[in-house]
Parts: C-alpha cells; structure tokens; sequence
C-alpha cells in the first residue's frame, strides 16, 4: 500500500479558466479514499492527474514521499479502472486479464495462476474464453476489474465504474468493491458523481466543486456536519432542505440575530395531514411520493417548499392541508455570504 | 467528465523520443514532399532552363510576365474552366441521383453496387483508350451508332464535351458513395416525423435531405472542382490536347511544354500557376470543411 | 409500376458503367477480320492477348506495375501508420500542422512537382528505374496513408490506449500489440487504396520512364501505336488485363472501398 498526497496543485488547459485550483489533498496509504462531486467539478482531472496522464500546471505529487511528476504512467505503479471499461476488444478475458502480466514478463505459470484465482473471486471464471463484446455490461465490468486487481498493485484507481450499471447491479458491486478493498491491502483512490457510493464504501470522501475542495472528511462526518451549503445539498439522499429560517419559524435565538440559511434533511422533518397539532407547521401540499417504505411528502410554507418523511400509509393529493413537525435540534445553519457552516 | 481533449501525454523524456521516432521518418518525407518539390519548382521557374540546349540562366520573373500575356495559357485555364465547371455539375447530378438509387429500395442492389466500382477503379489513362475506341471516328461503337456520324474527338466543340462525358463516367460513381453514405446518416426518425406530418416526398427531399446533405455536398464540389483541375490522364490519352488545343487543359499544356519542348524553366512556371488555382481552391476547401465541421 | 421504374433505372445504371468495359472485353476477344463490325463475333478468340502478350513487352509492364505498387503500398503503409498513431495518440506538437501538410500535399497538381521530381530522380541517376517511381509514388501514397489511417486510429477509444499504458506497455509496445490489431481493418482499406492509386498512376509513369524495361501498365496502354493503325484488338487486350487486378480487387473488398473513401473525404 503506498500514501498519495498532492500539494498546491493547479491545473488549466490550453484555452481556458483553471479545472483545478490550489488543491491539497491525502490519501492515506490503504485507505479507501472517494473524489465526489458533479460534472465538471474536476474529480476525473485529479484521478488522470495521479495516474499520469495529465500534468500538473503546477504543484507537486507524491507517492509516498516521492514526488512523481515526472513519472510516466507505466512507471506509477497504479493499476486503473476507466469508466468505459477499455477492455481489449481483440483479446479474450483470460488475455485481457493477463495482459499486464505478460508485459511485466510474470512466468506463465504466475500468470495462469493468478488470473485463474481472481476471475474466480470475481465470478467470471466461466467467461474465460469469451470476447469483450459477448459479455453484459456487469460482467464486463468485472473484467476490467480482474485486469486491474490481478496486479496486485499498492495503488487502485477507479474512474466511475459504476455509473454505466443497473441500479441493482451496483449496489451488488458497492458491496463487493468495499469487500476487496478490506481483503487486499491497496490504497484505493475512487472517482465518481454518485454520493451513494462514496457514502457506503470510503474511509473518507473529498466533496469537490468548480476545482476547488469543499470538504475532505469521513462519511459520517460529511454527512452529519456539511462544511458548507454545496456539501449539504449534494450529500445525502433525498436532499437536503435549505431555507429562510423564518419559513420553519426558528426563534431568533437560536439562529444568534443573524439570518442563517438553515439546513435539515427530510428524515428530521415529519409530515402529516389534517389539522396541524401543536408545534407544527402548517402547509399545503405540493406533491407526495409514495417510496413504498414511506411516503416523501413536498409542503409549500411561506413560499418555500419543504420536504418531509410520512408514513407510507399518508398519501394527500395536490392542494391538501398538512404539517411538519421539525427536529431542530438536527439542523444545520449555513452563513448566507459565504455559504459555510457555521457552529452552534 | 473528462475534458474533450484526452490523450494520453507522454512523459519521460524516452516517451517523448519514441513518439518523434515514430513520427519523424513519414513527417521528413511528408515535408519533403509538400514542400520541397513546389520550392524547387517555384525555384525553377525564375530560371530560363531548355534540358536539350543545357541553357540555364536566372530571368527573375520575366517567365511570369510573359504568362500573363500567353494566349494559350489562358485559353488552357478557360478550358480547364469549362471542363470543371460542366464535369462537376455533371457529377453532383448524376451522382446524387445514384445514391438516391442506392439508397432506395431498388432491386439488384448488390449488382449496383459492384458495378459502380468498375469505372472508379480502372486507370484513368485506359479508361481513355476505352472511350477513345468508342469515339473512333472510323469504327467506334458511338461514333456510328448517334446520329450524324460526327467525328467526335476530332472536331472542335465536340471534342470537350466528349472529355468531359468520360471524366463523368470515370468519377460519378465516387461521388455517389459519397453521397450516399450521407444520405445514411440522415436518422430514419426525421423521414417518418416528416411524413406524419403530412409532407409529400417531394417537399421532404426539398426540405429534410437537402439542407441535411449540403456539408456533404460542398465537400464533394471542392474535392471535385480540385481533381477536375488537376485532370491529365484520361484527357491526355483521348485527345493528346486535340483537336487545335481545344482539350488542352492546363496540366496538359504544362506536361507538353516541360516533357515535349524540355523547357523547364517556362514549364515550372506553367505549373506553379496551376498549383496556385489549386491551392486557392483547397482554401476554399478547408474553410468549407472547417465550418461545416462545426456545424 | 414504381418497382419497375426503379428496376429500369437500376439497369440503366448498370449498363452506363459497366458498357464501356465490357465493350472493351467483347473487342478483345474478336477475332481480328471482325474487330470493327458492330454485331456480335462469330467466335471468340484470345489472339489479342496472345499477341499483345508475347508480341510486345507487355507483361514485363504488368510485372513492373505490380513491383511499384507492392513497394509502394508497403513503404507508405509503414510509415503512415507509425506517423499516423503518433498523431492520433501521442501528443506531438504542431499536429494540426502535420495532418494540414498531409492533406495538402495530397492536393497537388501532379503536374506541378513534374519538373522538380524529374531532375531530383534523374540526379539519382534513377531515371527509367522503378525506384525511380516508387520515390514519387510516395509522395501521394504517404499523405493518403496518414490522412486514412489516422481517422482509424482516432476511432480507437483513448481509454484503451490509457489502458495498455497504465498496464505497463511503452508507447511502442502499445502501439503493437494494441493498436496495431485493431487497427487492421484500416490498414487494410489503405493497402487496397494504395495499391490501386499506384497501379492507376499514369503522369508521373509517363514523365520519369523512357523505355519498356521500366514502364508500368497505364502508360503502355497509353502510348499503344501500331505502325500506321492502332492495334485496336490488342488495345483491347491491354486494357482488360491492365483493368481485371482492380476491379477484382475492387469488387472482392467493395465495402472496405466504400468504407476508406468516405473516411478521406468527409473527416478532419
């Protein structure tokens, strides 16, 4: 396992504003670290940065306490999963697996041993003979995965494998990612837009935006203090409220006198129809969304719209009274000038 | 997302080399041949050069001055005018009502489609020798079987047209692939919307497949306009030029006047100024394609 | 009714591009008192070919057209597939600047370097030697080479190469066992179009050789003359035996033409 760790780096293209600016980060050797954010938020440039296909503007790269800059990306020794897969089209899976291998020069007998050992931990032993285009996506996938494992790298680099899988199909391989991770003893650097898969699987999650860090933290602690306005909308589904204080009418000291953007996720807001009880705030509803284990329900208040969890059985249509009942306690207040955090 | 820009950059200083290495033999030779022979050739054409005389002297510009006034150069570019100007509205014709052929759901498709190759891939100069022995003004096939039984290749006014028919046969089906592969690009969907909406084939090839083949179209006139420009062979076997330099187009009148009178001198300068009706041509060419391409 | 419109087109298509070639076909195979007459031969005989093959030194053209169209299809598919992956993959500066070159050295007059290449291969001392023509054959082969091939190596996703990369391959070793074979396909549509342009080659055939030892197929076909009357018979002869290699290979590999054709045209 080895540590990763940028400093100060910067990165434009030719022609235009910077994809990256002043980025500071570390991969701690054998952690399972995860680069979030949307598109454009830089989180694939720093992956290509690392593996060495793109370099930096400016700033320094360490593997372990290396620097690596001007390290060409077959000398990195990173192993890497591309988002398209980039399996061989021309070679079979065994092959593609082997590959790397064989141009390392490892004795046939290595190769066929190792490759053997991780098709079957990947279940794909069967497909050994099979061509890249007669696979599904899924196990497709696990052969780009088996090509990158077999390897036995210190370092594993993963540009959104996922995001091309059905839906069930991915959470199967969340769990099997999270457990490869734990089995081997690489350092995982992991890309993806998907904050469900940096939630469930990392040590810790770099949010990013506009090439810029937002928060470098633990899951939990991403998710329980969101340092700023953009952390708490992209992390934790469904998505967070963010609103006037005085739409969820809370009293002026507890916000200190200023006027906070107040943050609180659904799961702290409880919805329900009919005459609103006592401490509640009335609404009227927007639109409600039956999840099977509970009803997500949509309130318009002063304007605003707040969403809040029901039971399953609630199911109000358009234009019907109802109320939320907040837990106050779990909110979260943001400075509406610079959008971060601020502690109560 | 990964910026549109994603190539792999080499790195270490033995990367770089191998990617030169590899790119340097055809980069050498491509240099070399772009642009040495048209330097050597505009070189050259400042010389008064006879091969045979071995006369050789520099005359600085005088080879272009007494171009300007050279009646059969300019009767030579007003040929070479005229013939790319008919052959290539010939071609998009024809060639676009080929690849509507191609495109339809005519029977004996497969037949189509190898006999269009034929003429595009046989040698332009036999090609020649082909149409030459259907215009023999004795024995030929067509000279005997249209009316008046004229003499086709040797008679002014009618030798250029005859030119022009075979440069048409040897290149239509060229541009009918092309064409025609566009005219497949063109998704289905447009063509069923269209026709749900009530448009008669007429008005949906007026108003869908046009505009969406003009890219292709204004690719496939420049590279016509460029090739007609350039034509040699076929002409050169036909007509040699004849009858009274009535065929002669520039790449002739040039050819004859380096090979035949061994002037090399006013022979490079002929050719420079072909290659500069090229070249403005090929400008053309890359705006064309430029903004098409963004488009 | 509109089936039969379209069938009669067909036919008509046919018969507009094939007629010449098989008029020249059915003149071949006449015997000599009937080349001239309009109705069908009473027999068909191959004593054109047998004179145009023995008579003249003709199949010594055919065999000089195949060594410079071999030696230039190799040399030019070589060079252009390692410049062209160079371009496609590599990050090689003033890469506009090389395909631009490519594209425009393939758009010049022939005629216009006749003149330079004449005193460069006859200072060589190459002249009417078929070395003497492969050298400026490649000077369309080459850029024809790059510009087709490196569409082909474009089309190649970059994540496969990143892929061959970070496995441990140089640029050359990628280029190899990766790209090499997925590339096959289109260096197999430009050795066909390679082959044939060089086979069709007619002005600089015509400008750089002077005797039967070096000519190729075009320009004896071209420069046929009987003493007083043109041999139309043998003529004939010539013409299809200088045509059948085409078109047969034209017409075996017709949708990597196709495919090859429109590549070069239509992309940047």
């Amino acid at each position: 396992m080895i540590s990763v760790r940028l400093a100060r780096i910067e990165k434009s293209f030719t022609r235009g504003a910077p994809v990256l600016q002043d980025i500071n980060l570390e991969v701690p050797a054998g952690a399972f670290v995860t680069l979030v954010g949307p598109s454009g938020c830089g989180k694939s440039t720093i992956l290509n940065l690392v593996a060495g296909f793109e370099r930096p503007t400016s700033g320094e790269i360490f593997f372990d306490d290396e620097i690596v800059n001007d390290r060409s990306p077959k000398d990195r020794g990173a192993a890497m999963v591309f988002q398209s897969y980039a399996l061989y089209p021309h070679l079979d899976v065994y092959r593609n697996i082997a590959f790397p291998l064989e141009v390392a020069n490892v004795g046939r007998a290595e190769i066929d041993a190792r490759v053997r050992e991780i098709a079957a931990r990947l279940e794909i032993d069967r497909f050994l003979a099979r061509r890249p285009r007669d696979l599904s996506g899924g196990q497709r996938q696990r052969v780009a995965l088996g090509r990158a494992l077999v390897r036995r790298t210190k370092l594993c680099l993963f540009d959104e494998p996922l995001s091309n899988l059905d839906p069930s199909l991915r959470e199967h391989m969340r769990a099997e990612l999270k457990r490869l991770h734990e089995e081997g003893d690489s350092t995982y650097l992991y890309v993806t837009h998907d904050q469900i898969e940096a939630l469930t699987m990392s040590d810790q999650i770099v949010v990013l935006e506009g090439g810029v860090v937002q928060q470098i933290a633990p899951p939990r602690e991403v998710y329980e203090r969101p340092a700023n306005t953009f952390v708490a909308g992209f992390i934790g589904s469904p998505r967070i409220n963010l609103v006037r204080p005085a739409t969820l009418r809370i009293p002026p000291e507890l916000t200190g006198g200023r006027a906070p953007i107040v943050g609180i996720r659904p799961e702290d807001i409880a919805i329900g129809g009919g005459p609103p009880p006592e401490g509640t705030i009335p609404g009227r509803v927007y639109v409600a969304e039956s999840m099977g284990a509970e009803t997500l329900v949509t309130l318009e208040i002063a304007g605003e719209r707040v969403t809040g969890r029901a039971p399953a059985d609630f199911l109000p249509r358009s234009g019907e009274v109802g109320w939320a009942r907040l837990n106050l306690a779990r909110a979260h207040f943001f400075d509406p000038l610079t959008t971060k955090r601020i502690e109560r | 997302m990964t910026p549109s820009r994603a190539r792999a950059t080499p790195f270490s200083t033995r990367d770089r080399l191998t990617a030169y290495l590899l790119a340097a033999p055809a980069g050498a030779l491509l240099v070399g041949v772009a642009l040495f022979p048209i330097l050597f050739a505009a070189w050259l054409s400042l010389h008064r050069l006879i091969l045979i005389l071995r006369e050789r002297r520099f005359i600085g510009l005088d080879n272009y001055a007494y171009l300007l006034h050279d009646q059969r150069f300019w009767t030579a570019l007003g040929n070479t005018a005229y013939f790319a100007v008919f052959s290539v509205t010939a071609e998009l014709g024809l060639g676009l009502a080929i690849a509507s052929l191609l495109a339809s759901a005519a029977p004996g498709q497969r037949l189509l489609r190898a006999a269009i190759l034929v003429p595009w891939a046989i040698p332009a100069a036999v090609s020649g020798k082909i149409w030459a022995w259907l215009f023999n003004p004795d024995y030929g096939l067509f000279t005997r079987v249209l009316p008046g039984s004229i003499n086709w290749l040797g008679t002014p006014g009618y030798a250029m047209p005859a030119a022009i028919l075979v440069d048409v046969w040897k290149t239509v089906p060229f541009v009918a692939l092309l064409i025609f592969a566009a005219l497949r690009n063109i998704p289905e969907d447009l063509y069923r919307a269209a026709s749900l909406d009530g448009a008669s084939s007429w008005r949906i090839f007026r108003s869908i497949t046009l505009p969406l083949l003009k890219p292709t179209l204004a690719v496939v006139l420049v590279l016509r306009t460029l090739d007609a420009f350039r034509v040699f062979d076929a002409i050169y076997v036909l007509t040699a030029g004849g009858p009274a330099n009535t065929t002669e187009t520039l790449a002739i009148y040039t050819y004859k006047t380096l090979m035949d009178a061994g002037d090399f001198g006013y022979g490079s300068t002929l050719a420079i100024a072909t290659f500069l009706c090229v070249l403005v041509i090929s400008i053309a060419y890359l705006r064309v394609l430029g903004s098409e391409g963004r488009a | 009714m509109r089936r039969l419109g379209l069938t009669l087109a067909v036919v008509l298509v046919v018969l507009f591009c094939t007629g010449p070639f098989l008029w020249q076909l059915l003149t071949s195979l006449r015997p000599e008192n009937e080349l001239t007459s309009l109705d069908f031969p009473s027999s068909l005989t191959l004593e054109s070919y047998r004179s145009v093959l023995t008579g003249r030194p003709f199949a010594r053209s055919v065999l000089n057209s195949f060594l410079v169209a071999s030696a230039t299809t190799a040399t030019s598919l070589f060079f252009g597939a390692t410049a062209a992956f160079a371009l496609a993959k590599l990050e090689i500066r003033g890469q506009r600047f090389f395909l631009g070159m490519a594209l425009l050295a393939s758009m010049f007059p022939g005629v216009a370097v006749v003149s330079p290449l004449y005193l460069t291969v006859r200072a060589l001392g190459l002249r009417d030697h078929l070395l003497g023509l492969v050298l400026p054959y490649t000077t369309f082969a080459l850029p024809m080479a790059v510009w087709i091939l490196s569409g082909f190596f474009r089309a190649i996703p970059d994540e496969i190469y990143r892929a061959a990369i970070i496995d441990g391959c140089s640029p050359f070793q990628a280029f190899r066992k990766i790209m090499l074979p997925l590339a096959a396909p289109g260096l197999g549509t430009t050795a066909i179009l390679l082959f044939i342009s060089s086979w069709n080659e007619f002005l600089y055939a015509l400008a750089l050789t002077s005797s039967a030892r070096s000519r190729t197929v075009p320009v004896a076909i071209g420069l046929f003359s009987g003493d007083h009357k043109e041999p139309w018979g043998e003529i004939a002869a010539a013409s299809v035996v200088a045509m059948l290699p085409v078109i047969l290979v034209a017409l075996v590999f017709q949708r990597w033409i196709a495919a090859g054709l429109t590549t070069s045209a239509g992309k940047q």
